[in-house]
């Protein structure tokens, strides 16, 4: 009888473990529009360093998107986080040898625009979860990151990528179902951040030597080689995106030679963010 | 049979005893300058309200020995629950027909410049080996800088503090849920006595 009550406190006990296991697991499902492409083959002695900058903002998740009101950005304690958080993700793609945070050198640099929102929680099944199943029972929490990669370099023209992830995270611990995520689980970001290093990669941003190009001759030139060297690029994506979603496209083709430099720099030939 | 009976109520008296144990709590709290009484307006006749925040969470306001590298202002989706927890407060007030997170110069606004710190004093080690059964003392801070503007007329600032301590018996909440409890009731007394001297001086009349 004693060995039976034995035997039933050890199985509590590995249940009790392998529930409290379980609460600190979180998954994620990841959609990335438009799809990357393969990431070439690269030669380990060839990856330049990168440097990069990083502007984050939140925008609340209203109905299912990103509200287009309301905007807070992330400039003091979280901002910190989502600039180191992205900055691992770009070393982790191994496509760089170095990845700092600093204003444009001699190599490549990534000006990076990301725009975020959460599902809020929903409070009452996070309390009975954490009370009553241990965690257990998960929460679905559904999150929008919009990115906007100006990347440039010395004799290059600027190129614009823009990426849109959906995200679905299955959060189980107590702390994965707030707002923000916390800093350990940036699993997304490495996703997002290795379709955006593919993207680049295609474009040849990852040789090592800066490609030779048409050195411009004036401001204004400059800006309108970027537009049209950076249109097909980005017209492409648009075309991409446009076969697998109702998206919304360019109302209308720039006029004059200032308008597409200025359209081109600031927000690339199409505005594929619906809200923006 | 009768004594089973009897020893089952007891004990089902004891454990519903230590459940409300472990979910109370007790606040004071002190607001300086004194709280006015908020005016009732009439329902016709309250404005609508634009506000905008900055939030600090800054423990030298209940430990002022403190290093200022601690102070942590708030932004990204925190600052944005913030202001949430203010338009409600706001709202809550029942002086405004409506209140919005907008810019100044639509119409009446306010910018409000908060700092708030909470501290727990006994916790740790005798919190843990009693499960958190012997109450805990909670003593917490909030400043409102509030800098109200309307068209047409001056802006004028108000500062309003509150001090306030709370014994938690709440072990078995959520932290989060406690510190919810907690701060709530508070932040509400400072917003009541900022939205009274708002009043005084005829901010809510349209």
């Amino acid at each position: 009888m004693n060995h039976a009550r034995a035997h039933m406190h050890r199985i509590c006990s590995c249940l009790l473990l392998l529930s409290l296991c379980a609460t600190a697991c979180s998954s994620y499902v990841i959609t990335v529009q438009p799809p990357p492409p393969q990431l070439p083959p690269h030669v380990a002695t060839a990856r330049p360093p990168m440097t990069l900058a990083v502007e984050s903002t939140y925008a609340p998740f209203v109905d299912g998107e990103l509200s287009t009101t309301q905007r807070y950005p992330r400039n003091h304690g979280l901002g910190r986080e989502d600039r180191d958080r992205y900055r691992r993700a770009f070393e982790a793609s191994g496509q760089f040898t170095a990845v700092t945070l600093a204003p444009p050198g001699d190599g490549p640099h990534c000006r990076l625009s990301v725009v975020s929102g959460r599902e809020p929680p929903h409070e009452l099944r996070r309390a009975v979860s954490i009370l009553l199943t241990l965690g257990l029972l998960s929460h679905e929490q559904r999150e929008i990151v919009r990115l906007e990669a100006a990347v440039s370099a010395p004799g290059r023209a600027v190129q614009t990528y823009r990426l849109e992830a959906r995200i679905t995270t299955n959060a189980r611990s107590a702390g994965a179902t707030r707002l923000h995520r916390p800093p350990s689980f940036s699993g997304p970001e490495n996703d997002l951040v290795a379709a955006l290093v593919a993207l680049m990669g295609r474009d040849g941003w990852l040789d090592g030597a800066s490609r030779p190009g048409p050195q411009p001759k004036s401001g204004l030139r400059s800006e309108l080689r970027a537009s049209q060297r950076g249109a097909p690029a980005a017209l492409s994506l648009g075309a991409s995106r446009a076969a697998r979603s109702s998206r919304r496209e360019c109302p209308s083709q720039p006029k004059s030679h200032f308008e597409i430099a200025h359209h081109a720099s600031l927000r690339g030939p199409c505005s594929t963010w619906g809200g923006r | 049979m009768g004594w089973a009976m009897r020893a089952r109520a007891t004990k089902l008296l004891l454990t519903a005893v230590l459940v409300s144990l472990n979910s109370g709590c007790l606040t004071f709290v002190t607001v300086e300058p004194a709280l006015d009484a908020v005016p009732a307006p009439r329902a016709a006749s309250r404005p609508a309200l634009d506000f905008g925040l900055h939030a600090t969470l800054d423990p030298r306001l209940v430990a002022p020995e403190l290093d200022g590298k601690l102070a942590r202002e708030l932004d990204g989706e925190d600052l944005a629950e913030a202001t949430a927890t203010f338009q409600g407060l706001l709202s809550a007030t029942g002086a405004f027909a409506s209140v919005e997170r907008a810019p100044a110069g639509r119409r009446l606004h306010c910018e409000l410049q908060v700092r708030s710190a909470g501290m727990l004093h006994a916790g740790g080690v005798l919190f843990a080996l009693t499960c958190g059964l012997v109450p805990d003392l909670q003593t917490g801070g909030d400043e409102l800088v509030a800098q109200v503007t309307a068209p047409g007329r001056a802006p004028k600032s108000y500062r309003v503090t509150t001090h306030n301590s709370t014994w938690l018996w709440l072990p078995l909440l959520p932290v989060g849920l406690v510190q919810g409890l907690v701060q709530r009731f508070p932040l509400q007394q400072t917003v009541d006595a900022l939205v009274a001297q708002m009043a005084r001086d005829g901010w809510l009349d349209e």
